[in-house]
């Protein structure tokens, strides 16, 4: 357990030193890109099983972080989810596009009555969605064109 | 102070007097309050009780005069202020902050460097790490995250003190100039400035005991806070910090639970206000539940919540397992594709029912126990007055999604919730009312 925490760690290291890791990182791209997820984020623990249409990647952090991706029948990463006391590394998991998106939403003005809530992001083709209070956030995104047919954001 | 027998009886009396009296109330909650009124027994020769200052006042207004500054100014909606006092450890250094937010949500103090005055600045030590250097930390909000140093500080808020308590210095100087990558990557905005955070710092009282409990005591190790080791050059190692909430303190501690005495939880009590809202409303925020004649917990139901501080709210059929009750939410954030939301430029995702919309919903906690938080919703838009700034029964959908694609699964009840109520929120790991925390009682 200690040796695998210390060879993530230094796993994470080397790819938090390689400047090209996000760009082939997080949604859209290949499923082979969510080895990479695991080892920035240091993942405590991995599974995976098939699913209509896909697989899905479960990995459990060290602060007991869960993180979800689903790849479809074409390879591509097409949604992630996650559940734990801080929010991990979107950048990483979101990929930088998609995380640039999500900081702009963070970001969009106010009015009379200003919210305080998390950042959302609702087009055709990317939802990103997230709650929670310090302690205990959560959070989803997707890519509704690409997803596997009768994938239910609500299950998932 | 209390020796004499006749003093005793008094207590005793008056103890007796206010249980009898909350078991009779209608749940309207008022129990915290009720001193005033209590029947006055017969006089006896008895000395004179020491006042009570286990609590502190808590106002509604429209913010720290920073909010309403330039083209982006606004004033404050439903944000819960108190005042602080922070010194200088064993001198007469000090300053009093006022339009600190009260935060049931959250986990320690935290101020915006520019709030500080100079002496402060030059006096207030930083915490240091095991390598010498100064702590640095990062802590997620849900709408973004704040940076900078750990210093310590004697604070005190109300009669409660606490000595050389660390707190965060949002956006301090220095090596804390610039956010690790590792901070900003968990999204969101980077909150600096008053007007951007609403207040002139924070005070989160919520569930938890410190700021981030076992997920930073191992070397590399984050939750909603991360701790740095910070040389001139920057911060970026992430190192392990204790979870004490006495003296030596390392992360932040919920400031409560570092109290000596009433240090269990809080119960805050906000008075009713008007549809149309109000300008000013002020309440108290009691230290403690059920320590003193002044924060008994009356007939409130008793719901425990999972390590998180979540409870299960149940509306109309579906259960929401992640649901909180958070005096630092401005709103009621839910999911309800049947109301109609508001159409108004900068109101999107406001909901605008068109008459005031009667709704059930259940709160469940991990103790099987339920209580009623059923309550009416207002339009966002047209219902408050234009100078309100403490507003009942406005919601909004927290991510603007109807239909398929919206996720439910929380129920966030902000500060209408805590309007015309006694909210006890209790720490984890200390009971009350003969329960173990983590709990919401109201």
């Amino acid at each position: 357990m200690g040796g695998a925490r210390v060879c993530a760690a230094f796993f994470a290291l080397i790819f938090a030193f390689s400047a090209a890791d996000d760009a082939v990182a997080g949604l859209g791209q290949p499923g082979a890109s969510i080895a990479r997820d695991r080892a920035r984020m240091a993942a405590a623990t991995q599974t995976a099983r098939t699913i209509a249409g896909g697989v899905e990647h479960r990995m459990t952090l060290a602060n007991g972080t869960l993180v979800k991706e689903i790849e479809n029948a074409n390879g591509a990463v097409v949604a992630v989810a996650w559940r734990g006391p801080g929010r991990p590394d979107l950048r990483q998991l979101l990929g930088a596009q998609y995380f640039a998106t999500f900081q702009e939403a963070a970001n969009t003005g106010h009015g009379r009555i200003r919210m305080r809530r998390a950042p959302r992001v609702h087009r055709n083709d990317i939802v990103i969605q997230t709650g929670g209070h310090p302690g205990a956030f959560w959070g989803i995104a997707f890519l509704p064109g690409q997803l596997p047919a009768g994938f239910d954001p609500n299950a998932f | 102070m209390l020796s004499d027998a006749g003093g005793m009886m008094r207590q005793i009396l008056i103890v007796l007097l206010l249980a009898l009296l909350g078991a009779c109330s209608d749940g309207g909650g008022t129990t915290a309050n009720t001193p005033a009124s209590a029947p006055t027994p017969t006089p006896t020769p008895t000395s004179t009780p020491t006042p009570l200052a286990n609590f502190t006042t808590v106002t509604i207004d429209a913010g720290p005069a920073a909010l309403a500054a330039g083209p982006n100014g606004y004033t404050a909606t439903n944000l819960p202020y108190v005042s602080v006092t922070l010194c200088v450890h064993g001198t007469q250094t000090c300053q009093t902050i006022d339009h600190v937010l009260l935060d049931t949500g959250s986990t320690g103090l935290r101020i915006i460097k520019s709030v500080l005055n100079a002496n402060m600045l030059a006096g207030l030590p930083h915490q240091t790490s095991p390598a010498g250097n100064p702590v640095g930390e990062c802590y997620q909000y849900v709408d973004g995250y704040v940076f900078g140093s750990v210093r310590t500080a004697d604070f005190s808020i109300g009669g409660e003190s606490v000595a050389s308590m660390p707190f965060q210095v949002i956006a301090d100087d220095g090596a804390f100039q610039t956010a690790p990558a590792s901070c900003s990557s968990g999204g969101g905005t980077a909150l600096t400035t008053v007007q951007e955070f609403g207040a002139n710092g924070i005070i989160g009282v919520g569930t938890m005991a410190t700021d981030c409990a076992s997920a930073c005591m191992v070397n590399g190790g984050s939750g909603a806070a991360t701790y740095y080791d910070c040389p001139t050059s920057g911060c970026a190692t992430v190192i392990a910090r204790a979870a004490n909430t006495s003296a030596p303190f390392q992360q932040l501690p919920n400031p409560v639970a570092a109290f000596a005495v009433n240090n269990n939880g809080t119960i805050v009590s906000l008075p009713a206000v008007p549809p149309t809202g109000a300008a000013t409303l002020t309440g108290t925020v009691y230290f403690g539940i059920g320590t003193q004649t002044n924060n008994g917990l009356g007939n409130a139901r008793i719901l425990t919540t999972d390590s998180a501080g979540d409870l299960t709210a149940t509306y109309k059929g579906t259960q929401l397992p992640n649901s909180f009750l958070d005096s630092g939410s401005n709103l009621y954030y839910f999911v309800d594709s049947g109301i109609p939301m508001c159409t108004q430029t900068n109101f999107t995702s406001f909901y605008c029912p068109p008459s005031p919309l009667a709704l059930a919903v259940t709160l469940t906690g991990v103790n099987a126990a339920t209580a009623d938080a059923s309550f009416t919703l207002y339009n966002a838009y047209t219902q408050p007055a234009a100078s309100a700034n403490a507003i009942p029964g406005i919601g909004a959908n927290p991510n603007a999604v109807t239909g398929f694609h919206a996720i439910q699964r929380s129920f966030d009840f902000g500060l209408p919730f805590f309007y015309g109520r006694n909210v006890a929120t209790a720490i984890e790991g200390r009971a009350a009312g003969g329960i173990a925390g983590p709990f919401y009682a109201f």
